[in-house]
């Protein structure tokens, strides 16, 4: 009977370790990845604006070598604040579902006089539909380095999607842990500190968790070394993974730190029951 | 005052308790989603390139004349050459307009020199480039200059194309042809449409 006891008690602290580990998950991930806020903090700490106006000017530059024309025509036609404001659009599109496009008349005023201030001629009209074309390749070139993707309805249904399975997710690991747990003190009532040394283990057990999640990860993806698309998106990137990373890291040896000290302070409780008991039967 | 014996022996055993639950649940992930996480952690240390630690083997060609390590997509693998217009330039496997910043590209699509099939090879039409190639002349020689041979094309045709009219590149197998286009017209302002092609045949 003791046994059945200990083997239904044993799975039980699975169940609350797993609740643990997931309610944790949720909560890291709604805070960090589906949280428009962290993104937009990242981006600003990762000098993301710089970086990709760096890269919006290099890929100008691309066409400019085939173009006949000079490199001065691609100065100051796109602001760096539009760079900025172009960004959030597309975040806001992401994140929140709004559909608001984003606006090159700007850029496309700006290269257009640039072009006509740069030639001393006037343009023929085969020349004029190859400036066209050659605004429009710019424009786009824009949007495409801005936007990198032409998914952001799809994305945002895929997070609309996430966040709900995320709030159910945390309904239900907060049930687990509670009726787990409960379970735990109802089967350990005769010996509740028995109870409460199980449940250190499992603390234990869902911080050591997490700890050789990021050791896993660490050890098979060189996260610093981690690049897609340009510099500015790949520096951002890494970062809000480290960020992840070294966030479930902290969590996992908390909880370990203080799945231990329930342990020791249980033992001792324990202990120095037993000494006292054995005290007064002597 | 607490046994110290006693409470070590309670505190391994719980310990032990915590690593069992932990050993359970990392088999469990392993045997229900392992296969997926690995292949994440695969998908994932792709694109997390230790370029500095990399190791690049060279590329060259067996007595079969099948090329053996072919070059990195956006490496330097060769240097072209065309006298009558003065060009020497280097050429990149890939035809990103990043790769054609730095010199000649080479379509990934097309065989590479000593392979005998179609090359594709392309580059801006600026005054470093090909601007001259209106200059060239049938007959004239082009050299390509790789870590595994050298190879002397004649040009034997030049064609005006749109940019549209990929069949006028064909990739075959059947004959090693050098194709190297350029953007037309020469002194074009804004983008051009139209493509300068020179076709060469392998002289040796």
């Amino acid at each position: 009977m003791k046994i059945l006891l200990n083997i239904i008690k044993f799975i039980i602290a699975i169940i609350l370790t797993i609740c643990v580990i997931a309610l944790i998950i949720v909560n890291v991930a709604s805070s960090t990845i589906l949280n428009k806020e962290f993104i937009l903090g990242k981006l600003d700490e990762t000098n993301y604006y710089a970086n990709i106006y760096t890269a919006v000017k290099s890929d100008f530059e691309n066409y400019i070598y085939q173009s006949g024309l000079d490199e001065s025509v691609l100065e100051n036609i796109v602001p760096a604040e539009k760079i900025e404001n172009d960004t959030k659009i597309i975040i806001n599109n992401i994140y929140d579902g709004t559909n608001e496009d984003v606006d090159v008349t700007e850029i496309e005023t700006n290269l257009r006089n640039n072009i006509e201030n740069s030639l001393d001629y006037n343009l023929s009209a085969t020349q004029q539909r190859t400036v066209n074309e050659f605004i429009n390749r710019i424009t786009q070139q824009y949007k495409d380095t801005i936007t990198k993707t032409s998914y952001e309805d799809s994305i945002n249904n895929m997070l609309e999607k996430a966040r709900n399975i995320v709030d159910k997710l945390q309904k239900v690991s907060i049930i687990g842990i509670a009726v787990s747990f409960l379970i735990i003190i109802i089967l350990s009532i005769k010996n509740l500190i028995a109870g409460l040394m199980l449940i250190g283990s499992t603390l234990i057990s869902s911080g050591v968790f997490y700890i050789l999640v990021n050791m896993i990860i660490n050890a098979k993806v060189k996260i610093q070394n981690i690049t897609i698309l340009n510099d500015a998106i790949s520096i951002s990137l890494r970062e809000i993974i480290s960020t992840i990373l070294k966030n479930l890291t902290t969590i996992g040896i908390t909880l370990s730190i203080v799945g231990f000290v329930i342990i020791i302070i249980f033992a001792i409780i324990r202990s120095s029951k037993k000494e006292e008991r054995e005290n007064v039967e002597q | 005052m607490p046994n110290l014996a006693m409470t070590i022996k309670a505190t391994i055993k719980y310990l032990i308790v915590a690593l069992l639950i932990t050993i359970v649940i990392v088999m469990g992930i392993y045997l229900l989603f392992g296969q997926e996480v690995n292949e994440t952690l695969s998908i994932a240390s792709k694109v997390a390139i230790d370029i500095e630690n990399k190791k690049v083997e060279e590329t060259t060609m067996n007595e079969d004349n099948k090329i053996q390590n072919y070059p990195e997509y956006g490496t330097q693998y060769a240097t072209i050459e065309i006298p009558r217009i003065n060009v020497n330039l280097p050429v990149y496997f890939g035809d990103t307009l990043e790769v054609l910043k730095k010199g000649v590209g080479h379509s990934s699509g097309s065989y590479f020199p000593g392979e005998g099939g179609s090359i594709i090879y392309m580059g801006h039409n600026s005054k470093n480039m090909f601007r001259r190639f209106s200059e060239l002349q049938l007959g004239d020689e082009i050299k390509v200059t790789t870590s595994y041979g050298e190879y002397t094309y004649k040009i034997y045709d030049m064609q005006l194309i749109k940019e549209t009219d990929v069949d006028k590149l064909p990739v075959q197998k059947e004959k090693e042809i050098l194709m190297v286009y350029t953007c037309y017209p020469f002194n074009n302002i804004g983008y051009a449409t139209q493509r300068y092609v020179v076709y060469a045949e392998l002289e040796k």
